[in-house]
C-alpha cells in the first residue's frame, strides 16, 4: 500500500489540477444547466480527486482516470436532479438566471451555443462527443466509457452529424 | 466537422485559483455515497446501543419482545454490512459503464435492505403495541378486533408515505442510472 504523506499528497493533487483542470471544467460545463451546478460538478470533482489521489497507481494514464471520475461525478449529479431540463424554453429562462458574466455562460457566446447543442445530446453521447473534441483517441474514450473501440468510432460518427446539425440550426436562428 | 472543433478549441481554460484548491481540500463532501455511508453506520451506532438495556431489562420485559428487538437489530445490521460492501466496489474511477453498473446494484440493495428493515419495524411495533396495550387478549381475538384495525390502518398510511418516499427518491433514481446504462449499450 502506497502511503504519501500530507504533503506528497497536495503535490501530486496540485500536479493533476495544473494538468486537468481545463478539462475538468469543459465536462463539467457540459453536464451544468447552471453556473450552479457547474459549480456543484467542479467542486465534487475536485474532492473526489482530492480524496483518491493516493489510490491512482498508475495503471491508466492520469488524464483516462480524471476523466472516468469527471463523467462518472457529472452522471451521478445528473440522475439525482428533479427535472431534466430538455425543452430549449426552459433552457432560455435558466441561461438568464445563470451568472451572464461567467464565460461558459455567456448569452449567445459561440462557447454557450455549443453547449446549449451539446445539452441537447444523450448524456452518455455527451461524454463521447466532448472526449472526441478534446482529441482524445478512441482507445482512450472507448477506456474511459466501457465500450469496444469499433462501437465507438460508430457512436462518434453518429454523435459528430447530430451535434453539427443541431449547432448549425442555432446559429442560424440566431443571425436571423 | 472542422468549425465544431474550432469551438471547442475556443473555450476558454481558467486554471484554479490557489483560494479555489484550498476549499477543495478542506470540502466536505455532498457526495450522497458519503452521506448513504454515514447513515448507514449511524443506524448500526444506534441499533445497537439501543439493545443493550433491553438486556439489562429482561426481568421487566417479555422474551418474545427481546428475542423480536434482537432480531431487528441482527437482521438490521446484516443488510447495513452488505450495503456497506457494495458501496465500497462503487469506484469513480471505474469505466461509465461499470460505474452505472455498481451504482444501480447499489441503490437496488439500499431500496431492498429498507423495505426489508420497514416490514421487521412494523412487525416489531404490532408485537409491542399488542404487549402493552392488549397484553390480556390472545393474539386471535386481538387481530380480529377494533384496536388491531385501527393500528393496521396507522401502519398502512406510515408505510404508505415511506414506500412513496423510496419510490420518488430511490427507485426514480434506479430508473434514471438504467437509462443511461441502456443509452451507452445502444
Amino acid at each position: 500500500m502506497n502511503l504519501m504523506t500530507e504533503q506528497e499528497k497536495q503535490v501530486r493533487f496540485n500536479i493533476f489540477l495544473e494538468e486537468h483542470t481545463g478539462i475538468i471544467q469543459k465536462l463539467c460545463r457540459g453536464y451544468s444547466d447552471s453556473l450552479e451546478d457547474f459549480e456543484d460538478n467542479v467542486q465534487e470533482v475536485g474532492y473526489q480527486l482530492w480524496k483518491s489521489i493516493d489510490r491512482f497507481e498508475g495503471k491508466s494514464k492520469s488524464g483516462t482516470w480524471v476523466y472516468r471520475l469527471t463523467l462518472n461525478v457529472c452522471l451521478y449529479n445528473l440522475s439525482k436532479r428533479k427535472k431534466r431540463v430538455d425543452h430549449p424554453t426552459d433552457r432560455i429562462l435558466i441561461r438568464k438566471i445563470a451568472d451572464k458574466q461567467h464565460d461558459y455562460f455567456k448569452d449567445d457566446s459561440p462557447v454557450q451555443v455549443l453547449y446549449e447543442s451539446i445539452a441537447l445530446l444523450k448524456p452518455t453521447d455527451r461524454a463521447i462527443i466532448m472526449l472526441y473534441l478534446e482529441k482524445k483517441e478512441h482507445a482512450v474514450i472507448a477506456e474511459v466509457v466501457g465500450l469496444s473501440v469499433s462501437n465507438v468510432g460508430v457512436k462518434v460518427n453518429r454523435i459528430k452529424k447530430k451535434l453539427k446539425e443541431i449547432v448549425d440550426e442555432r446559429l442560424a436562428r440566431n443571425v436571423g | 466537422m472542422s468549425d465544431l472543433q474550432e469551438m471547442w478549441d475556443k473555450i476558454p481554460e481558467k486554471p484554479l485559483e490557489e483560494e479555489d484548491v484550498e476549499a477543495i481540500v478542506n470540502l466536505k463532501s455532498k457526495s450522497e455515497v458519503d452521506s448513504f455511508r454515514k447513515v448507514l453506520r449511524l443506524e448500526m451506532l444506534i441499533a445497537w446501543v439501543l439493545i443493550v438495556p433491553f438486556l439489562f431489562l429482561h426481568d421487566y420485559l417479555k422474551m418474545e419482545l427481546i428475542i423480536l428487538m434482537g432480531l431487528n437489530v441482527f437482521i438490521g445490521t446484516i443488510l447495513n454490512v452488505l450495503t456497506l460492501g457494495r458501496l465500497k466496489k462503487l469506484e469513480l474511477f471505474e469505466n461509465i459503464k461499470s460505474f452505472l453498473v455498481s451504482s444501480i446494484k447499489v441503490f437496488r440493495a439500499f431500496v431492498i435492505m429498507y423495505l426489508t428493515v420497514l416490514l421487521f419495524v412494523d412487525l416489531f411495533m404490532v408485537v409491542i403495541m399488542k404487549f402493552l396495550l392488549w397484553d390480556d387478549k390472545g393474539w386471535v381475538e386481538w387481530l380480529f378486533s377494533k384496536d388491531s384495525t385501527l393500528l393496521f390502518i396507522l401502519l398502512v398510511v406510515i408505510n404508505v408515505i415511506i414506500i412513496a418516499y423510496v419510490w420518488l427518491i430511490y427507485v426514480k433514481r434506479i430508473q434514471s442510472l438504467k437509462t443511461l446504462l441502456k443509452e451507452i449499450e445502444k
